[in-house]
């Protein structure tokens, strides 16, 4: 209600008369009405909690380092900026050579697998999708296992054979799935739900009868399935930025198409959405992400699925909101779960993938509880 | 202003249209009446891009639909369809605001101007006072009232209305209809309205459209289209028709078989 301030003491004439108006007229709520702001405060909530999990995840550990040091170092490594060195060299090393890689690595790999999630539970309008739906996952885990069986070893450019099988094994069976579902008048979403399932199922089966009939040792691919950041490095986060950034700014980008595609695909296209580029498009993006995600940290669960619906249940719906949050909890999420993997039976890592299902699947158990409720 | 030439379109399973031509002017509300099956729902679904007809064209102001961009049909088309699925999480203004989509770019935020254009429309379709409730715990009226909403937010030339008062009380029938009309008064756009019962179709709409086998069978005024022949043609059952003692527009009113019977004895 809009009222102007000198206005405030004043009685409205028409009380004066001893009449009282029971609800304001339509015309004046419509007045009242707001345009919805743009998320502000909440993406700076969001940065406030990743920057929190950071300085927590970086201070913490075998050798723990107080956060306003830590903040300092890490001050330190920008160009031009000349902070006296108080701090034991190792302190250095531990933080930027060996923390930070991993944090920077699981808060981008969080970020992506959350915002791909909460497309996927978008645009199939499913509450249960997750990034690794239509094949991505299989598809990784058998790429990864071909190479470990076949005994090749060698690197390219750098990296290690394994992550870069992965990448291909998930993009390859994603397109796999696309291929069979795709009709000449467009995509039915859930004929490619189905197909997805269907080559994850073959693509495990072909993995599990590999590892069977092979004995070398697995236990690299065992890792590799649960994830984790352990081997994390910088270069790791630098390959997989050029699929994030411009991966992740198209889907914040379809924000308030992905809204009107929540009424169905006929009335998206009646209120101007080209339903099949837009479907293309964000299956692409987050097919992507989540492959190169997925290509070195390995499969980790529940994050994809949870993030969304954390974000859903704080401030709605709204995926212009919901995105971007998503990827911002996601990443603070994984960070967090990442660094109690490490400390909390140290001196023994455990998979990072065993604390996000820990605290993931009893919150989703809930979730479902609660969607039982209302029904 | 909306030209449909031709159209000719069949699903897998035999054609639906066979050649259905019809015209809509300025400020005219044209209802398009026939028995289920008739080709409806798919003419509108041809008329708003969700179906491509094999054969003919759809003119809006002289230009072919079919040579549009999405989002331009949808500044000419608007549509509310029969039984609109509205999403969890979003409230009434939120879905109102949708019909914003067609005139904004992919990173452009909504402004002041589409709050106005929203806020006139459900005042007009009586749905502030729920702006702020959630859309999926409305009744169905309202519901209607929604989806009418962001359809008049599009601010298209024309609008199609499926079945619109299917779910409806006879109050909120009146109600909604006449709201139809006066927009279509104010924004001289034109109407086509898909109904199921001929009374209510005769009172509201300028001109009648017959449908039958694809292709339109009657057309014209509503004396000129509701008569016992063609009603007969069409459903296949046999009516009664005779003018509305006030206003003089043809009321229809069905006969059983045995009533038939009873009066040819």
């Amino acid at each position: 209600m809009v009222r102007l301030p000198f206005t405030k003491g004043l009685t409205p004439p028409w009380e004066r008369f001893g009449l009282r108006r029971l609800s304001s007229p339509p015309e004046e709520a419509a007045k009242t009405l707001q345009v919805k702001a743009f998320p502000w405060r909440r993406l700076g909530i969001g940065l406030l909690v990743v920057v929190g999990a950071m300085l927590l995840a970086g201070s913490l550990g075998a050798t723990p380092i107080p956060p306003f040091t830590a903040v300092e170092i890490v001050v330190s490594k920008i160009p031009g900026v000349d902070i006296s060195q108080d701090w034991p060299a190792s302190w250095d090393t531990i933080l930027w050579k060996i923390r930070f890689p991993r944090i920077i690595l699981a808060g981008l790999v969080g970020a992506a697998l959350a915002v791909s999630g909460a497309t996927y539970q978008g645009l199939f309008r499913n509450p249960l999708a997750d990034p690794y739906l239509i094949g991505v996952a299989s598809g990784a885990g058998l790429g990864a296992i071909i190479v470990l069986i076949a005994g090749v070893t060698t690197a390219s450019a750098g990296f290690g054979i394994l992550p870069m099988a992965a990448f291909v094994g998930a993009v390859i069976a994603v397109s796999v799935a696309y291929l069979v579902a795709r009709r000449s008048d467009g995509l039915p979403l859930t004929t490619l739900i189905l197909a997805g399932v269907a080559v994850s199922a073959l693509c495990g089966a072909v993995g599990s009868l590999l590892m069977i009939r092979s004995d070398p040792d697995l236990r690299p691919v065992l890792t590799w399935l649960l994830g984790g950041f352990v081997s994390a490095q910088w270069r790791h986060s630098v390959f997989v930025l050029p699929y994030l950034i411009p991966g992740v700014l198209l889907l914040l980008a379809h924000g308030r198409v992905l809204n009107v595609m929540q009424l169905d695909e006929d009335r998206a296209r009646q209120l101007g959405v080209n339903v099949e580029r837009t479907k293309l498009l964000l299956i692409g993006a987050a097919s992507l992400c989540t492959a190169a995600a997925v290509a070195f940290s390995g499969l980790i669960g529940f994050v994809g699925l949870v993030a969304p619906h954390v974000v859903r249940l704080l401030w709605g719906g709204d995926h212009r909101t919901l995105l971007p949050m998503a990827g911002l909890l996601g990443a603070a999420f994984l960070i967090l779960a990442d660094l109690t993997a490490r400390t909390i039976l140290s001196p023994t890592e455990i998979p990072v993938g065993i604390v996000t299902a820990f605290c993931g699947a009893p919150f989703f158990l809930y979730l479902l509880m609660r969607r039982r409720a209302k029904v | 202003m909306l030209e449909v030439r031709g159209i000719e379109f069949g699903y897998r399973n035999g054609r639906v249209l066979n050649g259905l031509s019809l015209e809509a002017g300025a400020g005219e509300i044209v209802g398009i009446l026939g028995p289920n099956g008739a080709g409806k729902t798919t003419l509108f679904r041809i008329i708003t891009g969700v179906l491509r007809p094999s054969r003919g064209d759809v003119l809006v102001n002289g230009t072919s639909l079919f040579e549009m961009k999405m989002n331009r049909r949808a500044r000419m088309v608007a549509a509310v369809p029969q039984n609109a699925h509205l999403p969890t999480g979003f409230t009434v203004l939120d879905v109102a605001m949708m019909g914003r989509n067609p005139h904004l770019g992919l990173l452009q935020w909504e402004g002041r101007h589409d709050l106005e254009v929203a806020a006139e429309a459900m005042l007009q379709t009586d749905t502030t006072h729920l702006a702020h409730r959630s859309v999926t715990e409305l009744s169905g009226g309202e519901q209607q009232r929604v989806v009418l909403a962001t359809a008049l937010a599009q601010e298209a030339s024309v609008l199609l209305l499926d079945e619109p008062t299917s779910n409806l009380d006879l109050a909120q029938q009146a109600k909604s209809l006449s709201l139809v009309r006066e927009v279509c008064r104010a924004t001289q756009g034109a109407v086509l309205v898909s109904m199921h019962d001929l009374t209510l179709a005769a009172q509201y709409c300028d001109r009648l459209v017959l449908l039958k086998e694809g292709r339109a069978w009657a057309e014209g005024t509503p004396q000129e289209v509701l008569t016992p022949e063609n009603i007969e043609v069409a459903y296949g059952v046999r009516a009664a028709v005779f003018p509305n003692p006030i206003t003089g527009v043809p009321m229809v009113s069905l006969s059983s078989p045995t009533e038939v019977a009873a009066s040819r004895d």
